[in-house]
């Protein structure tokens, strides 16, 4: 099956006034027609830089610098400004992390989604709500009329979250971009979400980009997964091997270290949880050779020097570790 | 066991008020803490669980007085400890405040950022002075390297440490003047997975080491099964069900806690999860459904529920449960 989106090497960088920091510095994904590809790490991974990027809407001082990616056989860094705002919102739809934040709070949640829609489709103010309406009412919003005349205020999270969720269906896109779609809701409300996220995408023929820091999250969600660290990839391969046969060290780790709500601890012995001593690095002076090495068990003096090569140790599942077969090019 | 700390009866209501052009006017109640009883052992790790919004952290701080709870008692070391606090003997409010520590939530808002670390650990010396001034820098040395950190941190700002970093500071600070128990608010929710398990093993050894007994506030109920003893869920300002840990999360009787524990996704992809979907958000604290606060959503409500609430009742070995119908 032939990719809907490819992304290789992608390099962005962050230009602060006392010096560059390569936030994103070799990230590799891609998506299949359908598929939801999970794209995990932890704060500063770059994982909502890459995604972000994909739409070309990387805050400045930040500036996409190098890689390629490929949409529906196009360039994406070759189209042009007004071939690309075509394809925001219509070709490929972003959920933002924050509901609160990412509607206008002046204009009602009608005013917002029916301009989206006339902007695209260039349909009557009259068809566009009807649209509207019959999306919010798929996104599981009871009375939609009542809702499109309402004030993003008046709305709780999780219902803010069903709006967003709708206005990124508006022109039933091929592709969803999902930045944790879930952080700011109560785990009831996050279950509710995952489910109309999931039934959508199965129902619309959609693919989506799951980006998020929770293992559990995209155990339940994810096909495929990509783990990334310090704003580059460490390993992709389907969900089932990632979570049983995980090779690269720092995604054992993360699987390791996180505390888990099916397992019984020996609270008279106390438990102790597995760690990754040192923390994440400063990506203004980010370590040379793999980024990992400094706080990987496995390292060796070749790990600080040389820069793990994405390497395939099986059909489909691809690992950046010098331990595990990769290449390694000088830093 | 005897119980360390006992908590009888505490209510906490806010008014809601409206104004208008000649003053204002009560217009209703938020019940954010709803008739809430329990007692810690000492030793033990009590876990309060629940959604925002269901008075989790309301209960804790008003244990603490540090909001003025509307009624009800805390007992600790033989006194109702709100009475102390509400008092004028501020001789004797201190005594209890050395028993009884508070670690906060979010390590970026509790440091002073103007301080040093040395500053802010100083200052639980100053106030209670358990400890002759000239032992202060040996003490706050010791404090630091007990929590993983190194004496030289003293003289650093709280912007050069990281957020791990930030809450060992907190936990130094809860930890100097000597406490039997600490409230810990959320203390790992503002970290990353790698830094979280770091923290979680801390509180887990401390516990161990000096004889502490924890109240341990959160949503997460991952690291909840990792640190407690007992778990208390919290719905709408009152505990629904409270029972030991592997008894709660192997087999939960209220309706709600098996719809809170099915929503946590398991990171295992092959892990057959029945999943309870509840209906719905969570009504007002303002205005809480007759008979079972949790009857609006609930899976398995009889027409009783609707008009009864149900009381707090022994269901087994160590569990309470308030249910007309447990699963």
């Amino acid at each position: 099956m032939s990719d809907l989106l490819t992304v290789d090497g992608l390099r962005v960088h962050f230009f602060a006034r006392s010096g560059i920091a390569p936030v994103v510095d070799g990230i590799d994904f891609a998506i299949r027609p359908r598929e939801t590809l999970g794209l995990v790490g932890e704060s500063g991974s770059g994982k909502t830089m890459a995604s972000l990027a994909v739409l070309r809407l990387v805050p400045p001082p930040a500036r996409i610098v190098g890689g390629s990616m490929r949409f529906q056989d196009r360039d994406l860094l070759a189209l042009d400004d007004a071939a690309m705002r075509g394809l925001r919102g219509k070709s490929i739809a972003m959920i933002f992390q924050n509901p609160a934040y990412s509607l206008n709070p002046i204009l009602t949640v009608g005013d917002q989604l029916i301009e989206i829609l006339r902007w695209h489709e260039g349909i009557s103010r009259a068809a566009a709500r009807d649209r509207v309406a019959e999306l919010l009412r798929l996104v599981g919003i009871a009375d939609p009329l009542h809702r499109l005349r309402q004030f993003p205020h008046e709305l709780s999270g999780g219902m803010k979250q069903r709006i967003c969720i709708g206005r990124a269906l508006l022109c039933n896109p091929a592709l969803i971009l999902a930045d944790e779609p879930t952080t700011n809701l109560d785990v009831t409300i996050q279950a509710q979400i995952l489910d109309l996220l999931e039934e959508l995408r199965e129902r619309l023929h959609m693919a989506m980009l799951l980006v998020s820091h929770d293992m559990g999250l995209v155990a339940r969600m994810a096909h495929r997964i990509t783990v990334v660290y310090a704003g580059r990839t460490c390993e992709t391969a389907d969900a089932r091997s990632i979570f049983h046969a995980p090779l690269h060290p720092y995604t054992r780790a993360l699987l390791d270290s996180a505390p888990r709500v099916d397992y019984d601890y020996e609270h008279e012995v106390h438990p102790v949880l597995k760690t990754i001593g040192g923390r994440i690095p400063n990506l203004a002076e980010p370590p040379g050779g793999c980024r990992f090495h400094p706080r990987c068990p496995e390292a060796t003096a070749e790990c600080a020097q040389l820069r793990p090569e994405p390497f395939q140790v099986a059909p489909g599942h691809i690992v950046s570790c010098l331990k595990r077969g990769s290449h390694g090019l000088p830093t | 066991m005897t119980p360390l700390v006992r908590v009888e009866h505490l209510v906490k209501r806010y008014p809601v008020r409206k104004r208008g052009i000649l003053g204002g006017r009560t217009v209703g109640q938020i019940k954010a803490v709803d008739d809430v009883s329990f007692s810690v052992a000492a030793g033990e790790a009590l876990a309060l669980v629940g959604e925002s919004g269901c008075g989790k952290t309301t209960t804790a701080r008003s244990m603490l007085h540090l909001v003025a709870a509307t009624s009800g008692e805390v007992w600790f070391d033989g006194k109702d400890v709100l009475s102390v606090f509400r008092g004028n003997d501020r001789a004797a409010a201190l005594r209890v405040r050395r028993g009884l520590q508070y670690m906060f939530q979010d390590p970026y808002l509790s440091l002073n950022p103007r301080w040093t670390i040395g500053q802010t650990l100083r200052e639980p010396f100053r106030v209670h002075r358990h400890v002759p001034e000239a032992d202060w820098d040996d003490r706050i040395a010791a404090l630091l390297e007990r929590v993983g950190l190194e004496p030289a941190h003293a003289w650093r700002y709280p912007h050069e440490f990281s957020g791990g970093q930030r809450q060992r500071v907190g936990v130094a600070r809860a930890l100097a003047v000597e406490p039997q128990f600490l409230v810990l608010d959320e203390p790992v929710s503002s970290l990353d997975v790698s830094v979280r398990a770091q923290i979680l093993n801390l509180l887990v050894e401390l516990r161990a080491a000096l004889g502490l007994t924890y109240l341990y506030i959160s949503h997460d109920l991952a690291s909840v099964r990792f640190i407690a003893h007992r778990v208390a869920v919290m719905y709408l300002g009152a505990i629904v069900e409270m029972a030991p840990s592997e008894m709660l999360f192997r087999h939960p009787l209220h309706h709600y806690t098996h719809a809170l524990l099915s929503a946590v996704p398991v990171p295992d992809p092959d892990a057959r999860q029945t999943h309870v979907a509840l209906r719905g958000e969570p009504p007002s604290a303002m205005n809480i459904p007759a008979g079972c606060r949790f009857h609006t959503r609930c899976p398995a409500a009889l027409p009783q529920c609707q008009t009864t609430p149900p009381a707090l009742t022994p269901s087994g070995a160590g569990r309470l449960v308030a249910c007309h119908n447990p699963r």
